[in-house]
């Protein structure tokens, strides 16, 4: 006999693959995903096409000029202009000179203002005034020129020779390598490394939040309707809940299968990205494992509530702890053997997001990497273990939410 | 035959079925009977092994309760829904499919209840797009496609109007017919009165003493040997009469109760010589009144007629 767990999960498959809301979602997550993975950077790579005015309110009489100068020898505009232009308030009161800066710089005629007293070349802070005083790129252009000028100033003043100013005034790059146990050697685009595991991160995300929506969702309609009494004469509960999980992981599987095809032939530059990430045959151990124990616990949630509403805002506290991992990616990154990252690897909740991050800067010891995946699979199988108990009971009582006690009940009972 | 045997069932605090027993047999109706939260659907749910026994043996024609059984048992719960945004024919084939029909044979099964019901232009149409009673309709269908063994429904005229009361007595009579055994539930006493063959009246969770076996036996055991007459002439003798246990005199009519052993025939033999008699009537008892007389006093969430059910 043809198992009923087969029949549930078809259903589930078939029912959602041609619902409106799969197919938005299908659209939908790559889209919000290139928006918060690539416009960042895409804002951040993106050359100005407009000279920007730039005020100087300059007590000296040399500051500015040999600023001026440096800038438009530096930075470039693709048509050859130069990027920044100064503007130069001199020769009247400080303070006077200062408040007509403001005034333009708040009438958007320039971006903002640098104060340049008398006293720069001993001081260490340089005050900056703009209705936009974040905009980094400005100010760290600045303050790299700024210095530069400043400390060949000051060698000038303490007479060291010209030729010997450029000898110490040379700047250094760092040229960043990774190295691996097989002994290759490769250069690390921090860009590339950062979006191939921000990619797994988001996917694995998305899914288990859509289709732990569905899951959510398809529960409570049968609760409500009471669907679940003709269901539960035709099949087990375990049936019932087993298919539900498979049907909607087999829609997973299906989503992202699909993305990758569309990713790989369209866009290759996608795949190059996902594939050259480290300990890439990793990340499906914990992405399944992490799948399967967050689909319990939203089915074993479907059953305890009455209403879509209800479910929603449990099933929202839960997936903040899947995402709070990426809120912590760029200081994973920069320091993937950080012991708090170690601790939350070990939190089986967030032990996928966490180890996708780690992993693609550096493969983790095997210790760890074993370690997480025998707990992660442990929790997986005690909450498909509950959540099978509470949603056995869960799903046939209307009316209250349960109680802690009520709900240990049913879990100890048989 | 389903067979219940001293089946008990506690909730928490609640005992909601107390030692219940009966037979279920095939080519007959069996009714369920009871107040509301008498503990009908509980007592069904336990049949169905939704939920599980404290106490007592359920069999089916002499087997225990097993997953292959669940495709020889159809049930109509008393709450209906259905996926409302799925289609009608892919609906009814998914609750097929869970009784084991192949999908080939379920769709061809479809097709026919639905042109049976007149539906089968709905077919591809969403169940929200559909009206209540339609739905009720497809509900049926689900509950009977697989050509169940053992048909059990619950309050299954809630909600029905006339015509589809009418089709689905219709129904009911062929189960019957196909030597299926029938379990049905109700607390309207009119449609239970119309179709059981056999029944037990449960209240409180618990068989009320006496209330089962066929519609005459119990009719009889609780027949209450009422006269009406009407007649010219000073009645006041009958109060004093030793086989009338209850009398209620008017000026030339009454109303009789005999006791349990005396012929209405035979009292009317001996009244006629003292009255002029004009009209005579026994009256046999309703289950509704039954019902009433049993469970009317003790039952605080009594309802005997439904508002929109029709009698």
């Amino acid at each position: 006999m043809k198992s009923k767990m087969f029949v549930v999960a078809k259903r589930e498959f078939m029912e959602n693959v041609t619902s409106k809301a799969f197919l938005l979602s299908l659209v939908l997550t790559p889209a919000i995903m290139i928006g918060f993975g690539f416009l960042p950077s895409y804002f951040a790579a993106k050359t100005e096409t407009n000279t920007i005015v730039v005020g100087i309110v300059d007590e000296t009489d040399w500051f500015s000029e040999k600023l001026s100068e440096r800038l438009i020898e530096q930075y470039k505009l693709p048509n050859a202009q130069p990027n920044y232009l100064l503007r130069i308030f001199r020769n009247e009161d400080f303070e006077t000179l200062r408040k007509n800066a403001d005034m333009l710089a708040l009438e958007e005629e320039i971006e903002g203002v640098f104060i340049f007293p008398q006293s720069i070349e001993n001081d260490t802070t340089i005050e900056y005034r703009s209705t936009r005083p974040g905009n980094i790129r400005l100010v760290n252009r600045f303050e790299k020129t700024m210095q530069e000028i400043l400390r060949e100033e000051r060698m000038r003043r303490a007479n060291v020779s010209e030729k010997e100013i450029k000898k110490f005034s040379q700047s250094l790059e760092v040229n960043p390598m990774l190295i691996s146990n097989e002994g290759e050697e490769k250069k690390v685009d921090f860009k590339t490394q950062f979006f191939s595991s921000y990619i797994f991160v988001m996917l694995m995300f998305m899914l288990i939040l859509t289709s732990g929506q569905m899951l959510v969702r398809s529960v409570v309609e049968e609760k409500s309707n009471r669907i679940v009494e003709i269901l539960l004469s035709s099949c087990s509960a375990n049936d019932l809940m087993k298919g539900k999980i498979l049907g909607l992981s087999a829609l997973g599987v299906a989503q992202i299968s699909l993305w990758l095809i569309i990713g790989i032939t369209a866009v290759s530059p996608f795949a190059v990205l996902l594939f050259s990430a480290n300990g890439i045959w990793l990340m499906p151990i914990y992405f399944i494992l992490g799948y399967l124990m967050y689909a319990s616990i939203f089915v074993g949630i479907g059953s305890l509530v009455n209403t879509e509403q209800e479910a929603q805002q449990i099933t929202s506290y839960i997936s903040l702890l899947l995402i709070f991992p990426i809120v912590l990616s760029v200081n994973a990154f920069e320091n993937p053997n950080d012991s708090l990252f170690q601790i939350l690897s070990f939190i089986p909740l967030m032990t996928p997001t966490m180890m996708a991050l780690r992993i693609s800067v550096q493969v983790p010891s095997a210790i760890e990497v074993i370690t997480t995946i025998l707990l992660l699979f442990l929790t997986t199988l005690f909450f498909m273990w509950t959540s099978g108990k509470i949603f056995r009971i869960g799903i046939l009582s209307t009316g209250k939410r349960p109680t802690m006690k009520e709900l240990m009940m049913w879990i100890k009972s048989s | 035959m389903i067979s219940v045997l001293n089946l008990r069932k506690q909730f928490s605090n609640i005992v909601a079925v107390d030692d219940v027993s009966f037979n279920a047999e095939r080519g007959k109706i069996f009714g369920l009977l009871g107040p509301n939260g008498a503990g009908k659907t509980t007592t069904i749910r336990l049949l169905l092994n939704i939920l599980s026994p404290d106490d007592g043996q359920i069999t089916f024609d002499g087997f225990a309760f097993s997953s292959a059984l669940q495709n020889k048992i159809g049930y109509l719960p008393e709450e209906r829904g259905l996926y409302k945004k799925s289609k009608l024919l892919n609906t009814i084939i998914y609750f097929a499919c869970l009784k084991g029909v192949s999908e080939t044979e379920a769709k061809k099964l479809a097709k026919d209840w639905l042109a049976r019901f007149d539906l089968l232009n709905y077919a591809e149409r969403r169940i929200q797009e559909l009206s209540k009673g339609n739905q009720q309709k497809v509900q049926f269908i689900c509950s009977l496609i697989h050509n169940p063994e053992y048909v059990i429904l619950d309050e299954p005229f809630s909600g029905l109007d006339p015509v589809n009361q009418l089709l689905m007595r219709e129904i009911f009579l062929e189960q019957r017919k196909a030597g299926k055994v029938v379990i049905f539930s109700t607390h309207i006493m009119e449609h239970a009165e119309k179709l059981c063959d056999e029944l037990v009246l449960i209240n409180k969770g618990k068989i009320v003493p006496k209330a089962f076996g066929t519609m005459s036996e119990v009719k009889q055991r609780f027949g209450k040997n009422a006269i009406y007459i009407e007649f010219d002439g000073d009645g006041s003798f009958l109060s004093s009469m030793n086989n009338v246990s209850k009398c209620q005199l008017f000026q030339n009519y009454a109303e009789l109760e005999l006791n349990n052993d005396e012929s209405p025939s035979e009292f009317l033999r001996t009244i006629v010589s003292k009255l002029n008699v004009t009209k005579f009537e026994t009256k046999e008892p309703s289950l509704y009144s039954i019902f009433l007389e049993l469970v009317g006093d003790a039952s605080t969430s009594l309802s005997v007629t439904e508002k929109d059910g029709v009698q």
